[in-house]
């Protein structure tokens, strides 16, 4: 009897580490390592096409005009189209900077001695 | 003090073709605008000068928000663009995307001082409330069309039309050639959702020039065959024409809509269907150097079908080929600042509202710009005479003094193209790059609407650009639009691009005069030679029992000249078939001047060394004239004339063969090597001329070595010739090699 129930308290306390041990893997958040992150990217080109979304507001929130939920307020495309694609990669692109942030060179920025940056500010007719 | 165009109305007026994003989302220091705004701890006061600002000056951010980057705007088949216009125009910033994309409609403008409401259309949602969006990851042309329609015809002249463009005609899409993301080939912009779009390289656009040329060119479909594209040959054209001259200049020889030449913002414009009123500051004219109602043209005709008018594009040098290019003639007020580059400007809003006022009320308003007048009786006025010129500065300086702007160290001055003035008869250049007509007159390259193959230049032979009427280098082009009395003053196309008159004639000579003229001449001597035989057959030498051979020329002669015979014939073959545009392809072409090339370098060196070693026999002696006045005896006379070695026509023959031989060498190598155009314009026209003469001579020199001389060849090919023919056609030789015997 007596090495009957110490082998139950080894067994209960086995049980009980590997569940504590356990936890750490259950409580894990996504992380953003590049493996997680080339993964999502190789699901998202999986899928090929956008799935159904929801759209949503300015600040993150669900607009769901079905159920009148956030219905009044206009979407926003960053928050929404950004949930799943580079925002600030995408908005890199000169179609939207147009020269923002931009060195200008040294005769650009004598010939036109009112422009910042060498985008369609001005400058040339 | 005031800002004439803050970040909030670049956002209003330009945003309806910007995508949003950038500058209509982020102020310069990185902050959201309308969470900026709207923050208690930044004082930003709505419509208020907050600091001068550009970027909140005036501006009413909290309640319109910003413009994000419109993803559907490009990748949504049928996205309403202009309910999207309607409201960035009523200020309602963030709610253009929602209506832009038909998932509900707003009432209500910001601009109004209303709050605008926003309802959705249930239809475009499911059940569960989510949408399901067609979205198109390679955005279709209709999509790029919303903004680089309208704006691409202006001074691109791009009309974008299955009526203009052999490739939208073939079904092609912008984003076949303007490639992005993972699609595209150069490494530079390609990655996954990189949106830098593959551009070209345009003069007149400066922003992320490290990203020009990232689009395909046109070799990589049409050497390649991408996209089932018709893999060029270019028949009968020789290579260098494709490292000197743009696709686009043959491939666009014509322009089927206009594209302003000049954008004159000196004077008023009262054409109607102007709008805003503040774009009557600007006067266009079109290609013809005519006025041009631009803006009335655009609001009158359906999208994508801008009437139609035909012009030659004027070619120029960039980047070291020649394009079609649009180059904008600019007429302006500027500020210049003393001690400083560059020429500033006064508020357009301020020169408009000066000739608001004078229209309003000519006599009391600024009477002075009632002296600027239609000189040339064309519908426009223009500024161009001293008097015009001084009574617009006088205008301009007394509305900045009504303002109360300080001139304080600038003056007020009148650009004309690339020059300016105070008072207009003292003109200061301004730096200019050579294919602008001003710093600040935009250049563009043709790079759209090109026409089907067999409608390129050169499709109808050389002379489409080298002959004396091509527009290629003759046409007429403005070199100004006014001269001071209101006449336009007009150059050749060839003087912009650096050609005279004098080496373009030798061109058109080369090609108008020289071909025709070396076909028939070869066709001539060839029938005059047989004439020769039949009329006065060869000269034979009478042969005699103890004929005996007598050693003419030796082993290294004979070699140097089988060398030289083989190389003349490879270099007339090689060298006729270029210059006679024989229908092979580029690559062949090149592969026969590499070979005409190193052969020629090797032939000057094989007439050099034949010279060198028939020097003493050249050299002329009395009796050679004897020899001449008779004409070698070819023509009818039949006794015995002197001659050493070489009779007096052998003689001149190699004379003139290493004189040409020279040319052709130095013109050969000017042509390879000099960075001239003009030089080697003259250089290819005296390459031909000399090559011709010198082939006929040669084809002379065979027939009297052969036909007209029996016995001839012996000496060349086995180097000895027999005693009677010695005696016959070389008495001093003869005698002095027998004396040596």
């Amino acid at each position: 009897m007596k090495t009957y129930d110490r082998l139950n308290r080894i067994l209960i306390l086995l049980v009980i580490l590997s569940f504590v041990m356990a936890i750490p893997a259950f409580a894990q958040t996504p992380s953003s390592d590049p493996d997680e992150k080339a993964y999502e990217e190789a699901k998202q080109d999986a899928m090929g096409i956008c799935p159904p979304i929801f759209l949503r507001d300015e600040n993150g929130n669900t607009i769901n005009p079905v159920s009148r939920v956030n219905a009044d307020v206009p979407y926003s495309p960053k928050q929404t189209c950004g949930k799943c694609h580079d925002y600030d990669k995408i908005t890199q692109g000169y179609h939207f900077n147009q020269g923002k942030g931009e060195k200008m060179t040294k005769n650009f920025a004598q010939t036109y001695p009112w422009c910042t940056s060498p985008g369609q500010y001005g400058g040339r007719w | 003090m005031e800002i004439d165009f803050t970040s909030f109305i670049f956002t209003y007026k330009c945003g309806v073709c910007h995508p949003g994003g950038g500058a209509a989302e982020y102020d310069r220091n990185g902050n959201r605008y309308d969470r900026f705004a709207a923050d208690p701890k930044n004082g930003i006061i709505p419509g208020g000068e907050n600091n001068f600002d550009g970027d909140y000056f005036k501006s009413n951010w909290a309640e319109s928000g910003v413009v994000e980057a419109d993803c559907l705007i490009c990748h949504l088949k049928d996205y309403n663009n202009q309910k999207r216009k309607e409201q960035i125009q009523s200020f309602n910033f963030r709610w253009a995307a929602t209506v832009g994309a038909g998932f509900g409609e707003v009432e209500g403008s910001v601009g109004q001082g209303e709050k605008p409401k926003v309802t959705y259309d249930l239809s475009v949602f499911q059940k569960d409330g989510k949408v399901v969006l067609p979205v198109i990851k390679e955005v279709l042309n209709e999509n790029c069309l919303f903004c680089h329609r309208e704006s691409d015809w202006k001074k691109r002249g791009s009309s974008y039309n299955y009526r203009t463009d052999v490739h939208i005609r073939a079904g092609l899409r912008c984003v076949d050639c303007h490639l992005t993301g993972r699609n595209a080939e150069d490494p530079r912009i390609r990655g996954r959702e990189e949106h830098q779009i593959g551009k070209g390289d345009d003069p007149g656009n400066f922003v992320r020039d490290d990203l020009d040329n990232t689009m395909r060119r046109c070799e990589d479909c049409h050497l390649n065959g991408v996209l089932n594209a018709p893999v060029i040959k270019h028949q009968d054209l020789p290579p260098e024409h494709l490292t000197k001259i743009a696709c686009q200049a043959c491939h666009i020889p014509w322009r089927q809509v206009k594209a302003a030449l000049v954008q004159d913002a000196s004077v008023f414009n009262t054409s109607p269907r102007i709008k805003p009123p503040s774009k009557r500051i600007w006067s266009f004219y079109g290609p013809d150097i005519r006025p041009w109602n631009y803006y009335g043209d655009s609001l009158s005709y359906p999208e994508g079908l801008q009437p139609s008018f035909q012009f030659r594009p004027v070619l120029g040098w960039y980047k070291g080929k020649i394009n079609p290019l649009n180059r904008v003639y600019t007429l302006w007020v500027g500020i210049k600042t003393k001690g400083e580059k560059g020429v500033s400007q006064p508020y357009m809003k301020d020169i408009f509202m000066m000739w608001n006022k004078h229209m309003a009320d000519p006599d009391n308003n600024f009477p002075q710009l009632k002296k600027i007048q239609d000189d040339n009786l064309d519908g426009f006025p223009e500024v161009d005479r001293t008097e015009e010129i001084n009574a617009l500065l006088a205008a301009v300086r007394l509305m900045l003094k009504q303002k109360e702007d300080t001139l304080e160290g600038k003056e007020v001055v009148f650009v004309d193209g690339d020059r300016f003035t105070v008072n207009g008869f003292e003109w200061e250049s301004i730096a200019k790059k050579p294919y602008e007509y001003s710093p600040y007159g935009s250049v563009f390259k043709f790079n759209h609407d090109i026409t089907p193959a067999k409608n390129a230049l050169g499709a109808g032979g050389c002379r489409d650009c080298h002959g004396s009427n091509s527009d290629f280098f003759f046409k007429e082009i403005m070199a100004k639009p006014f001269d001071g009395q209101g006449k336009t003053l007009i150059e050749k196309n060839a003087t912009f691009l650096g050609y005279s008159s004098f080496a373009l004639g030798f061109m058109t000579f080369q090609h108008e005069t020289l071909k025709p003229l070396m076909f028939w001449g070869f066709l001539v001597i060839f029938v005059l030679l047989i004439f020769h035989y039949v009329i006065f057959g060869p000269k034979r030498s009478e042969q005699s029992v103890d004929d005996i051979l007598l050693l003419r020329f030796g082993t290294w002669e004979r070699v140097i000249h089988y060398c030289l015979l083989v190389l003349f014939l490879v270099q007339s073959i090689t060298g006729l078939l270029t210059f006679f545009a024989i229908p092979f392809s580029s690559d062949t072409i090149e592969w026969l001047n590499t070979i005409h090339r190193y052969c020629g370098y090797l032939f000057l060196l094989n007439i050099l060394l034949v010279f060198s070693i028939w020097l003493k026999d050249v050299i002329f002696a009395k009796y050679d004239w004897e020899w001449i006045k008779k004409f070698g005896g070819y023509f009818g006379y039949c006794d015995q004339l002197p001659s050493a070695r070489f009779n007096a026509g052998q003689k001149v023959f190699l004379w003139v063969a290493l004189f040409f031989a020279i040319i052709l060498g130095g013109t050969g190598l000017t042509i390879i090597y000099s960075e001239d155009s003009n030089l080697i314009l003259i250089a290819y026209c005296l390459h031909g001329v000399v090559a011709f003469i010198f082939i006929l001579a040669v084809m002379v020199h065979i027939y009297l070595s052969t036909l007209a001389n029996p016995g001839t060849l012996m000496g060349i090919f086995e180097g000895k010739v027999s005693r009677s023919w010695a005696k016959k056609h070389h008495p001093v030789w003869e005698a002095i090699n027998i004396e040596k015997k």
